[in-house]
């Protein structure tokens, strides 16, 4: 491909989409990049899934350092979950030789559905923040408050069934190997029907962790030299800006609101997935 | 001794904003010098152990050391963190933090 001003502004253009994305839900934003690249630009596969794991890095820096900074994301719920992601992240690397990655693509995509259903259910039902309990906390429990800036308030909570949580990331970490998804789709409904996180903060630290759940993979192309920094670098820039616009957005919107986007969001993330599993669309 | 949640926070903050600012800067320059120059057009894969040895062209060199960086700043999160929570005798967390770098790790050497 040859790089001209044009070509840049719109491969950033393609970025700052989907950091806007990323930033409000917790997602990566490959859903959106790596079919641009393909379609849009028809960059080959390969090419499109490496930049789209730089746009997660990007993504995941960018909207980290505000949510970080804001107390929204929690440091410590994050590394417990993110050991079991990347370590799930390399079982399912070794699992993708003896399962076949369109059957698992397509029984998650059912399960997805149900998930956006039920998320879209809470919100109909004016429980968008019913699963966030006041709860003692315990002498281990995670816990943690931030302010959100829509209420005014300041919202204390405590982490519950760590236990499902850690599995439910190992399982998100096994996709995410066997499939090269990232995974925050999983853990942001777990962390918020399950676990009793409010659904800003389970979207910022699904957010935080979603970096590292990339660069183990990054690295790996990296070294094998996939990673085409032409077409990498001008989406990764259009993301960085995409997500700290995202996190001005995220601030202000109200969780039902961002229950609702991640609900839909999930719905299309099931479609494709069931869409690969049935072999219409072709996988990462 | 606990650690200050504030003071783990701010750190890792001023570390990423620091990694971010430093890739942007660099694959920004890489991107507008490659746009500028009369450099060969033709793009070419970024090959780790490559942009260590020899650089082709300057913006090559900046775009490779920008998503080097970029992708770098995640793994020194962890093990920022790792220390802090060390420092403050916190070893639950410092060692759930070494066990993510150390599984980074396999995860680059069986990959």
């Amino acid at each position: 491909m040859t790089l001209t001003l044009a070509t840049v502004l719109a491969l950033a253009a393609t970025g700052l989409f989907a950091g806007i994305l990323g930033a409000l839900v917790g997602v990566g934003g490959g859903i959106i990049v790596v079919p641009a690249l393909v379609i849009g630009f028809g960059v080959d596969i390969k090419v499109a899934v490496t930049s789209s794991l730089v746009a997660v890095v990007a993504s995941s820096t960018a909207a980290g350092s505000v949510y970080v900074g804001k107390g929204l994301s929690n440091l410590r719920l994050a590394m417990v979950l993110e050991v079991a992601t990347t370590l799930g992240g390399i079982g399912g690397g070794l699992l993708a030789v003896w399962i076949a990655p369109n059957l698992v693509s397509g029984l998650f995509g059912v399960l997805l559905i149900v998930v956006a259903g039920l998320m879209l259910r809470d919100t109909l039902l004016g429980r968008s923040e019913a699963a966030v309990r006041a709860i003692a906390p315990g002498p281990r429990s995670i816990t943690g408050v931030y302010h959100d800036d829509f209420r005014d308030q300041d919202v204390p909570y405590t982490v519950v069934r760590l236990p499902l949580g850690i599995a439910i990331s190992a399982i998100a970490g096994v996709l995410s190997g066997l499939l090269g998804v990232g995974g925050g789709f999983i853990k942001v409904p777990t962390m918020n029907m399950g676990m009793n996180v409010p659904m800003k903060v389970a979207t910022a630290t699904s957010n935080l962790m979603i970096g590292v759940t990339a660069i183990s993979s990054l690295f790996v192309y990296l070294t094998r030299g996939l990673v085409q920094p032409l077409i990498a670098a001008p989406v990764a820039l259009g993301v960085v800006g995409g997500a700290l616009l995202g996190t001005r957005i995220a601030a202000r919107i109200s969780p039902t609101l961002l229950k609702r986007v991640f609900a839909v969001l999930l719905f299309l993330i099931a479609v494709q997935m069931i869409l690969r599993g049935l072999g219409v669309i072709g996988g990462a | 001794m606990a650690l200050d949640v504030r003071e783990d926070q701010k750190s890792v903050q001023r570390l990423m904003q620091t990694g971010l600012v430093l890739a942007v800067v660099l694959m920004g320059a890489g991107v507008l010098l490659r746009l500028l120059s009369v450099e060969p057009a033709a793009s070419s894969a970024l090959e780790l152990p490559r942009l260590f040895e020899h650089a082709t062209s300057l913006s090559d060199l900046l775009l490779g050391w920008g998503i080097v960086i970029l992708a770098l700043t995640p793994a020194l999160r962890v093990a920022t963190l790792a220390w802090l929570w060390l420092r403050a005798k916190d070893w639950v967390y410092a060692a759930v933090s070494g066990a993510v770098l150390l599984t980074l790790a396999l995860a680059v050497a069986l990959g």
